[in-house]
């Protein structure tokens, strides 16, 4: 069935009465380093440098069997338990940097916010 | 005829250590997580073109957000102006804030890959909230 739009509005009213701004950050940005990841890890071989397909090994174990769709669901799972992580971590950057409240006005041509940003999503590459 | 669309991987011999962490016997998702941006994201010379697309998509839903719940859904779309259609109230509602999102981003980086990947994420996350509310959120989230 699809949506109103007071239905619509419910939704998102009693989302953020529940989760509140935060989690509204918090899933856009799992969801989006979901896409990051599985856009990484369905890679192409690139020669020299890369003599396999990081895709085909998403399904097929290092004894060349394929994996199992139950397996593979439980696998994107726990990916995105640690995109979460990751995510949480960004949030905290920004948080700690009191910019968060400043994500939802026209912050971006403030160059010391920008820079704050970019600093708060190095944290992509630090182990989690 | 191939019609892949797959990107190829970081021209780097450090990616060759994400295939190992698929191809352990337990493979684990933190392992293969962790090692797979460290080595895609250290290729990049900066991470603006990851960051810059979905920080303005962050910003346009949390406005959007903000907006509806002081002043209501109908006064909140007027205000930026979105068309919205009938017969599919959330994905018009997310199509319209990715649109303004994206009149605001770099075309370099909202035509990148990355780009494509916030406007999915983005319109994702916003059908979710707006087509089942609290529940949007999986319970191992909050």
């Amino acid at each position: 069935m699809t949506t109103t739009k007071a239905g619509a509005e419910k939704n998102l009213r009693e989302f953020l009465d529940k989760h509140g701004k935060d989690g509204l950050l918090r899933l856009l940005l799992t969801n989006y380093l979901l896409e990051l990841a599985m856009y990484y890890l369905h890679a192409e071989e690139n020669r020299p440098a890369v003599k396999e397909d990081t895709g085909y090994r998403f399904y097929v174990d290092g004894k060349e069997h394929a994996y199992k769709p139950e397996a593979i669901e439980r696998f994107k799972q726990d990916l995105r338990r640690e995109c979460e992580k990751k995510a949480r971590l960004i949030i905290d950057n920004l948080k700690k940097t009191e910019i968060l409240e400043k994500l939802q006005t026209d912050f971006i041509s403030d160059p010391k916010v920008a820079k704050l940003v970019l600093e708060a999503f190095e944290s992509l590459t630090q182990k989690t | 005829m191939g019609t892949s669309r797959a990107a190829k991987a970081p021209a780097t011999r450090k990616w060759n250590a994400v295939i190992g962490t698929l191809k352990a016997p337990e493979r684990n998702a933190n392992a293969v997580l962790n090692v797979a941006f460290s080595v895609a994201l250290n290729t990049l010379p900066t991470i603006s073109p990851v960051s810059a697309p979905i920080v303005l998509g962050v910003s346009e839903g949390l406005r959007f957000a903000v907006d509806v719940r002081e002043q209501g859904l109908e006064s909140a779309v007027r205000h930026e102006a979105i068309r919205v259609s009938e017969q599919y109230v959330v994905p018009s509602i997310s199509s319209g804030l990715w649109e303004i999102a994206s009149s605001k981003i770099d075309p370099q980086y909202l035509n990148s890959p990355f780009g494509r990947l916030a406007e999915l994420a983005f319109k994702k996350t916003m059908n979710q909230v707006m087509s089942r509310g609290v529940e949007a959120l999986p319970k191992e989230m909050e």
